[in-house]
């Protein structure tokens, strides 16, 4: 299952990746006269409602989503390390700081206030990244905080401390390399989550715009054809679920191999 | 009793400041937002541009000029009073644009938690009575697959199978229980998958307990086992998870709300985003939070009554 599921992880980011070379077409050009096509020899899946090919699309449609994703939970994970590690490590009048902070955030609903932040800045990936960073780092720094403190008692950080390491230096060597598996797993985990989060909100019209080849918008897009040409709704959601599920097969393997507990709040879109 | 009223009103006491900060959040995106309020307020009505001399008449008056923590103290009065600013669109008051859709809204969240949990919990625990079968390993692979299918995609196709081709169900609009069934069952399927997944982890868990083995010893019949021995340990872990899954559903109605057609909030949001309609946009962030922390509370107060150990005065770890 885990192999099989990094195969298609690996055949989807070299399609992703090898889009403008292998994509028959160009992704946005745009062909009136042939729009709504069937299946043929020149577009082996048809055009959309522009006339646009759409195995070039769906070839293109990835590539924003994933790469949107991966950044934004980098930098969520990112934040989230900063402060939960600070926050585990110094304890105190620290971490009660940053513990209010986090409880703020997680007991506020993340999808209302995703959307409200990326809408009042304007639509966007940009705000849309903003607004995903913004609404869930606080889970991430929970997870962080509770494995630093474990990390904290080490033996090893003990005789690092005692050798006259500055704590930033104990940070950056000894605990942020520690974190490595847990977070390894995390990100597995939540990437998931953000590129259906995503997909969501770009159907929406929030996240990444037309006319960008992405499958959330082509499916937004092929809405109002979907009686007639149902294929163009079905085959970029499909690329989406397949996508997902891979990622998701692959982080349940990580995680009971890591045994790593985290209930952080779902996407529930 | 007294244990009981404590650790609601420990609750209590954490829940308030998360509801300040929600209502901080909700101002600050108010002062983010571009535009001038008091520009809106002059072109109440259209006609000519507002003067220079006007704006700032006009500044003063909303109190725009005042530092930020005055000018929050002053909105929040304004919120707490029910007063959530005016609709830069239609010139209605939001808050009674707000609770005419907040029912619709809280109306599909709950037939969403209830098919969740019904079909979440049941599956679960099938899967897990029947662990290593083949019910169970197509129940794995089932409710991974719901996870990962964009809920926005699965609602088309949902469409697409029942309203067009067998024709048994409506495309969309409010109104019956009819035009309930798609939008609540697309709303709940992640929620659903998830419950799956926990309650057979659970129900493995429970199912080797020493009790369940003093059951069967009994005589009693594997109905009886189930239901009332397993079913009623495995609340306890399960009613937190519905909990925190309830105000994300609540959140998560927007994208339904727009497919389906339903006049709830989300959808009122989403217009709102498009219209540059910020007073509605706070306004939603605001009901969602309070609806969030409401709904928390209320798992806690059930919590309690299900969780013996709070209920007999001792402590929870």
């Amino acid at each position: 299952m885990k192999a099989m599921a990094i195969g298609v992880l690996a055949a989807i980011a070299m399609a992703s990746l090898a889009a403008p070379w292998i994509a028959p077409f160009d992704p946005n050009a745009l062909d009136i006269a042939n729009r709504l096509a069937e299946f043929g020899p020149t577009h082996p899946l048809g055009t959309d409602h522009l006339g646009r090919d759409e195995l070039s699309r769906l070839l293109h449609g990835g590539r924003s989503t994933i790469l949107l994703a991966v950044i934004a939970t980098a930098a969520t994970l990112g934040v989230g390390i900063v402060f939960g590690a600070v926050s585990g490590y110094f304890g105190g009048k620290v971490d009660h700081a940053i513990q209010s902070l986090v409880l703020l955030f997680q007991g506020l609903p993340r999808i209302s206030f995703m959307l409200a932040i990326a809408g009042v800045m304007g639509p966007g990936p940009f705000t849309l990244f903003i607004a995903v960073v913004v609404t869930s780092w606080a889970d991430f720094a929970r997870i962080v905080r509770a494995e630093t403190l474990k990390i904290r008692e080490e033996p090893y950080i003990e005789a690092v401390r005692a050798l006259g390491a500055s704590p930033g230096y104990v940070m950056t060597f000894y605990v942020v390399p520690n974190l490595i598996g847990p977070m390894v797993v995390l990100f597995t985990v939540e990437i998931g989550r953000m590129i259906l989060a995503i997909a969501a909100l770009s159907f929406l019209g929030l996240g990444l715009q037309p006319p960008t080849a992405d499958w959330g918008i082509m499916i937004s897009d092929s809405r109002p054809y979907f009686r007639s040409a149902p294929l163009l709704m079905i085959a970029p959601g499909l690329c989406i679920a397949i996508t997902t599920f891979a990622i998701n097969l692959l982080g349940d393997s990580l995680r009971d191999r890591l045994d790593t507990r985290m209930d952080g709040h779902p996407v529930v879109l | 009793m007294g244990a009981i009223a404590a650790h609601i009103g420990g609750r209590l006491a954490t829940a308030l400041p998360v509801l300040i900060g929600a209502t901080l959040i909700a101002f600050l995106l108010g002062v983010i937002a571009p535009g001038d309020p008091a520009r809106e307020a002059l072109s109440q009505g259209g006609g000519l541009e507002p003067s220079i001399e006007q704006l700032a008449a006009m500044r003063e008056q909303l109190g725009l000029d005042a530092p930020l923590p005055v000018q929050y103290a002053a909105w929040l009065g304004r919120v707490v009073q029910g007063d959530f600013g005016q609709s830069y669109i239609t010139r209605q008051p939001v808050a009674e644009e707000l609770l005419r859709r907040l029912p619709v809204t809280l109306q599909l969240a709950t037939w969403a938690v209830f098919i969740a949990a019904f079909f979440g919990i049941g599956g679960g625990m099938v899967m897990g009575y029947f662990h290593g079968g083949a019910i169970d390993h197509a129940g794995r692979v089932f409710s991974l697959a719901l996870l990962s299918i964009p809920g926005f995609w699965l609602a088309i196709l949902l469409i697409l199978v029942f309203a067009e081709i067998l024709q048994v169900l409506p495309t969309s609009g409010y109104g019956t229980w009819q035009q309930m069934i798609l939008p609540a069952v697309v709303l709940s399927s992640s929620t659903a998958a998830m419950l799956m997944r926990l309650s057979r982890a659970v129900m493995l868990e429970v199912m080797s307990q020493p009790y369940i083995i003093t059951a069967r010893a009994k005589g009693l019949s594997e109905p009886v086992i189930v239901v009332r021995h397993a079913l009623r340990n495995m609340l306890i872990p399960l009613v937190t998870v519905i909990g925190n899954h309830a105000g994300e559903i609540f959140g998560g109605a927007i994208v339904v709300e727009v497919i389906f057609a339903l006049p709830g909030l989300g959808r009122l949001a989403v217009s709102g985003i498009f219209q540059r309609d910020y007073p509605v946009i706070q306004g939603y962030v605001l009901v969602a939070a309070f609806v969030y922390i409401a709904f928390n509370l209320l798992i806690d107060l059930l919590y309690t009554l299900i969780h013996p150990q709070i209920r007999f005065g001792g402590g929870i770890k």
